[in-house]
């Protein structure tokens, strides 16, 4: 036959193969391979599962069962890391604050340092990254060898399978759940635990809305104003519950954003992505406690710690500085709250919380410390925070803190607002990095820094305007 | 809607080239309904096409350049929905359209470098053929479903996606382009067919968009064949296939797991809300979505 005639045979012969040859034969290698491999491969070890393992499993994935179960762990896991931290975060804060700080202050003015210089290094760089440790690592390192322990265990998946329904519903994967949990601890750590999601565009969802579960950078604040103004508005035998119903109001709201915001991207921007679904339901099996501790401390805790001492420091410098740089006989940041006045009570805010969140951006741990200095140097107030201009306090008492702030303008509206805007902002700096180093894209790192903004204006704008209008 | 001139080109070439290969008849009224304008607009068209000897001046035929044209776009067209359905995560329901759109952006070489990367599909995802690079296409075969009466077994080669609320009809059924059915009655309004262990009850209009074809020598219709999801606790499946519409990378994931031809699965793990189920596949627990499970197909085995 001539090469001619081969060719134009074969190419008729191909459009003769049935349509799914291609897919068939693709079907056979995979199950020539599998035959290959069960005759040649001996299999020690149980085959069957245990009883106790059916047994267990039907109590963790039942109808009944399950839900109370899922609340009650997530629960007591917040619960050990928000009481368990406790100690821990004060020790660190009064070796690194109450003692560090002076001692460092001391040891400036001993060398003749000028007085901008350690301005900068020690009450902005030093202080910021001390309040950032002190306040972040005790709960990390509760928090996330708990979560891993839960993980190892075999329980997270199970946690998925039960609530994938949901997600599914909104076009994400059920693992959301666990990402979602684990940004609770830590939003960037929530970001970095989305690459258990296999499928491209669940996994970008899951990153996308992480920042909507409130990170423990977060909590304080959101406990923080719930006690002082919403509390405050009952008889004190209320307050308690009344202030815990708020925190937990605002961090639920925040899972109904995740689940709204999932079904907007899933049907618009993400709706072009490759989708997949899989999930594997490991046998349980003992945990490892040694390298369970090993690797959710080192994988986790310290890298994102570093991270964020990494953002900080910078921020640290810059807090100082706009507060010390005098323009026209004010000072930088006094200039900003002016211009940012305007702006924040539209959205019940005011320009001091603004300039705090834009300062704040590398952690969230320092807003609140923020907000209370420039409050002190705006207001002019004497009695609490004299350390001097850019140099972040916080105060125990509680009467205090509400008396500095009502000076300071503010209102229940406020601090709901604050509340609201908390949950709703643009994630950290870390996060925002973290976001990039997953991504790799651009356009999902810009995505996920200004939706969240974009639901906070618009939600604390209308609960502003509401509010007045109702309240005349 | 607004077209500028040279997409109406190309999609009146594209109808020409797909009447040509249906073997029907063009009239001025099959393109007023297909293309949406206006008789003016289609005298303007024809004579257009006919000084760009792209149209035979007394025919509807296409010329010699008209042809390799047509099939240029019928080409990205075709490609471009193959890689919507394996590469995408968009719902089959808009392929038609995106397609349609960026058909006319898709240069030879974007259309050269497109079928590489699929790895030169001789079919789209409807079951159209894929015109080669060369021009190539084989003859149309097969007849419409409705053509056929009951008892009549046969394999579904084509299914039209147009319009899309019957297309939507098939797909949710799960027939895809190689399922292979029985007719079990058929009147002159509906028509029921069998396949996979379910019946399900079309109107004329619907069957008529699927296109079947007679079963070849070693090919038959398996009564014992069902649907993993219709697998219950307590049986037994030996896993036969996965049906076309698993496609992509969900496919090569289902593979990569062990969901090929003689695995056995079972249910394991039962969900409170139905999906996911969890399967027992190769000694590990995989849980799949119900829409999953209704593209696996399996053989019932018994204890």
């Amino acid at each position: 036959m001539e090469p001619e005639q081969i060719i134009k045979r074969a190419s008729e012969l191909r459009w003769k193969l049935p349509q799914d040859f291609h897919d068939r034969w693709v079907e056979m290698v995979y199950a020539d391979s599998a035959r290959i491999a069960s005759r040649n491969m001996v299999q020690q070890g149980k085959v069957h599962r245990l009883t106790w393992e059916r047994r267990l499993d039907s109590l963790l994935t039942n109808r009944w069962t399950g839900m109370p179960i899922m609340v009650l762990m997530l629960a007591s896991v917040l619960w050990i890391t928000i009481i368990g931290a406790n100690v821990p975060s004060g020790i660190l804060a009064t070796v690194l604050l109450d003692h560090g700080h002076p001692m460092l202050q001391h040891l400036a003015e001993l060398a003749h340092l000028p007085w901008w210089l350690s301005g900068v290094l020690v009450d902005g760089l030093y202080l910021t990254v001390a309040w950032v440790v002190s306040v972040m690592l005790p709960p990390m390192a509760i928090f996330f060898p708990l979560f891993t322990l839960l993980e190892d265990f075999g329980y997270l998946p199970r946690v998925a399978f039960n609530l994938d329904h949901l997600f599914y519903r909104v076009g994400a994967h059920g693992k959301q759940a666990l990402t979602m949990s684990m940004g609770w601890g830590c939003n960037a750590a929530g970001v970095v635990a989305t690459r258990v999601i296999d499928s491209p565009r669940e996994r970008l969802i899951a990153i996308i809305t992480n920042n909507f579960a409130l990170c423990n950078g977060r909590w304080p604040t959101q406990i923080l104003l719930a006690t002082v103004f919403l509390g405050a508005l009952v008889p004190p035998a209320l307050a308690g519950i009344v202030s815990a119903a708020a925190v937990l109001g605002v961090a639920l709201l925040g899972v109904m954003l995740t689940f709204f915001s999932s079904w907007i991207l899933s049907t618009t921007v993400l709706k072009g992505e490759a989708s997949t679904f899989t999930l594997e339901l490991p046998p349980f099996r003992p945990p490892n406690l040694f390298r369970t501790l090993y690797t959710s401390i080192i994988d986790r805790t310290l890298i994102v710690l570093w991270r964020a001492i990494v953002f900080a420091a910078p921020a640290g410098v810059v807090l100082w500085s706009i507060c010390n740089i005098q323009i026209s006989g004010m000072s930088l940041a006094q200039w900003l709250v002016n211009l940012l006045d305007g702006p924040g009570w539209l959205i019940g805010l005011n320009g001091v919380i603004l300039v705090a969140y834009i300062v704040a951006i590398p952690a969230n741990e320092i807003v609140i410390p923020t907000v209370l200095m420039l409050t002190v140097m705006t207001t002019g107030m004497s009695g609490v925070g004299e350390q001097g201009a850019g140099v972040m306090f916080e105060t125990s008492e509680n009467s205090a803190l509400a008396m500095l702030l009502q000076a300071g303008g503010w209102t229940t509206l406020t601090a709901t607002c604050l509340m609201l805007f908390s949950l709703c902002h643009n994630p950290c700096s870390t996060t925002i990095y973290t976001i990039w180093k997953e991504t790799k894209s651009l356009k999902w790192t810009l995505v996920s820094t200004f939706m969240p903004i974009g639901f906070g204006i618009v939600i604390c704008g209308t609960v502003a305007f509401i509010w007045r209008v109702v309240a005349g | 809607m607004a077209m500028d001139e040279q997409t109406l080109i190309q999609h009146a070439l594209k109808l020409f080239a797909e009447c040509d290969y249906d073997q029907q008849d063009i009239s001025t009224e099959l393109m007023q309904d297909k293309l949406a304008i206006t008789p003016e607009q289609i005298l303007q068209l024809l004579q257009n096409l006919r000084t760009a000897e792209l149209v035979e001046q007394d025919s509807f035929a296409l010329t010699a350049s008209g042809r390799e044209y047509a099939l240029h776009v019928l080409q990205a067209h075709r490609l471009y929905e193959t890689y919507l359905a394996r590469k995408t995560g968009h719902s089959e329901s808009i392929w038609h359209q995106l397609a349609d759109e960026r058909e006319h952006e898709l240069s030879k070489d974007d259309v050269k470098k497109l079928a590489e990367e699929l790895g030169h599909p001789r079919f789209d995802p409807h079951g159209d053929p894929i015109p080669t690079a060369s021009g190539e296409m084989p003859a149309k075969q097969g007849n419409p479903l409705v053509n056929f009466s009951a008892g009549w077994e046969g394999r579904v080669v084509h299914i039209e996606d147009e319009p899309s609320h019957l297309y939507t009809r098939i797909s949710q059924a799960g027939i895809t382009t190689d399922s292979v059915l029985r007719i079990e009655q058929a009147n002159t309004k509906e028509i029921h067919i069998r396949l996979e262990g379910q019946t399900f009850i079309f109107p004329h209009a619907v069957a008529e968009q699927i296109t079947v074809v007679a079963l070849g020598n070693d090919d038959t219709f398996d009564e014992s064949i069902e649907r993993l999801s219709t697998l219950k606790p307590g049986e037994k499946a030996e896993i036969v296939g996965m049906s076309s519409l698993c496609r992509g990378l969900e496919r090569s994931r289902l593979l990569d797991l062990g969901v090929v031809p003689g695995t056995v699965a079972t249910v394991q793990l039962l969900n409170p809300s139905g999906s996911p189920i969890g399967y027992a596949i190769r000694g590990a627990c995989i849980a799949l979505r119900k829409e999953q499970a209704e593209h696996i197909r399996i053989r019932k085995v018994r204890q």
